[in-house]
């Protein structure tokens, strides 16, 4: 009975410790017993190939083994399914933004399209196996522990905006429609202020909004800490783009990063957080509110360190704006650093004082957003 | 294509009634090959595949007892209904007629 105890041999391996002794011995009678029919017509016992044959019928060593199992025979059974392929979805969603917006800035910081589209795809690709792989873990363990969600039974019909993502592609469609400008001008022209705000807030997808603030905040927080990398932009590069940097070259720039590290780090993941907060509570108009006024605030602080406190103050701290174009080398049509950064961080102060207007606004009067 | 849509509506429809008829002939003391014999006279097939690891997750549940006995110089294992097994046998067969009754009234209008 060689054969026999190859093939029960196989299914024990596979079979958990404490039963395979049981399971095994019930598993040898079974097959005996079968044996014993074909060996009494044929009044001989059974020849190796026959035996193969009635081995084959009682099915492939894994199949059998994996019948005796306890517990889903899934790796996400038909009552998580529906939730793990939405989350998927989205996280791949955001992967692909995250992937697009990388070979956006690496192709204008690089030049290298060729490059940068072949780490795109490379990245989207391994990102998005990522996902789905530890989705599914997730949802195994769920399912192996017979963890009790408690979303599924308590889920309310006011917070099933998060299934916008569902119609983003209408949206996309609807945007790409030859009669969009005319579309869009009607609906300023005909509805009172509120209502106009109101009919166009709704033709956008604040799945859409949300991801895309995700995704440029995860972007952001990664180019910060390093794992990103776009290119070093120095002295020749920035007089290539026209640029003159005067003294702001010879600034340690590590000095300034470090400053503003954490800081700058808590800014990126506060607007990571705002997005998913957006996405998950659409109507949560006032917890968008606090998000855009801290944002502002952490953007003033930002600014203001930089114009003040910072290794760059000495540069672009000068008493009035006009008086920088003079460190402007006059012999070449070059742009000088410092009255740019001055104009770019004079754009910031503006937009963070915009931001906390704006979510204080929010804040107080949610039901006019 | 039609022949495998019935096949698996027809597995669905199948796969409640071999546990009921598992239980209801387990009422008296078999093992595997005795009680598949018994199925299938009563026109219930069913794979030693599919038998054996459902009699062990239905005596895992608590709804049958068994035991190792030598019998033609072969161990075997017995099973049989237990306490809790007889008592959920009563229910599946309560529930069993009601949906019997109304099926009948469906099929005959």
């Amino acid at each position: 009975m060689d054969l026999l105890d190859i093939y029960l041999r196989a299914v024990g391996g596979l079979l958990p410790k404490a039963q395979r002794d049981d399971i095994i011995a019930e598993l040898r009678d079974m097959i005996l017993t079968r044996i014993e029919g074909p060996e009494a017509e044929l009044g001989r016992p059974l020849t190796e190939a026959e035996l193969d044959a009635l081995l084959h019928e009682v099915g492939h060593p894994l199949v059998v083994a994996a019948r005796y199992r306890e517990g889903p025979q899934h790796l996400v059974g038909p009552t998580l399914y529906p939730y793990w392929a939405f989350g998927v979805k989205i996280a791949i969603a955001i992967q692909a933004a995250i992937a697009a917006l990388v070979f956006v800035i690496r192709s204008l910081s690089t030049g290298d399209v060729a490059e940068a589209f072949g780490d795109a795809v490379g990245s989207a690709f391994s990102g998005a196996i990522s996902i789905i792989g530890f989705a599914t873990l997730v949802i195994w363990i769920v399912e192996q522990r017979g963890v009790k969600l408690d979303y599924l039974n308590r889920w309310r019909v006011r917070d099933l905006r998060v299934l916008d993502l569902a119609f983003w592609n209408d949206h996309a469609k609807r945007w790409r429609a030859p009669d969009f400008a005319a579309w869009n001008f009607d609906a300023f022209r005909g509805a009172g202020r509120q209502g106009v705000g109101r009919g166009l807030r709704r033709r956008r997808s604040s799945a859409g909004q949300a991801l895309g603030t995700i995704a440029g905040g995860m972007v952001f927080v990664l180019w910060w800490i390093g794992v990103l990398q776009f290119g070093r932009v120095d002295a020749g590069a920035l007089r290539e783009m026209g640029i003159e940097p005067g003294g702001i070259a010879t600034l340690n720039w590590h000095v300034i990063k470090s400053g503003l590290f954490w800081v700058l780090l808590i800014y990126g993941l506060t607007t990571v957080a705002e997005g998913v907060v957006r996405l998950v509570r659409p109507d949560a108009v006032r917890a968008a509110g606090a998000f855009t006024i801290v944002e502002g605030c952490m953007m003033l602080s930002i600014i203001g360190w930089l114009w003040i406190a910072s290794p760059l103050s000495a540069y672009i701290s000068a008493p009035a704006l006009v008086d920088l174009f003079d460190h402007m080398p006059k012999e070449t049509p070059m742009v000088a650093l410092a009255p740019l950064l001055a104009f770019v961080f004079l754009v910031w102060a503006l937009a963070g004082v915009i931001q906390i207007g704006w979510g204080t606004w929010k804040a107080l009067r949610p039901e006019r957003y | 294509m039609e022949g495998d849509l019935y096949e698996s509506l027809r597995m669905e429809l199948r796969r409640g009634s071999l546990t009921l008829g598992v239980l209801v002939r387990l009422r008296e003391e078999r093992y595997g090959y005795t009680l598949r014999q018994a199925l299938a006279a009563d026109g219930l097939e069913m794979e030693e595949s599919t038998l054996y690891p459902l009699l062990r997750r239905l005596e895992t549940q608590g709804l049958l007892v068994s035991e190792w006995r030598e019998e033609e110089k072969r161990k075997k294992r017995f099973y049989k209904l237990s306490a809790d097994g007889e008592a959920m046998l009563l229910r599946l067969l309560a529930e069993w007629r009601r949906i019997s009754i109304s099926l009948e009234k469906i099929i005959e209008f």
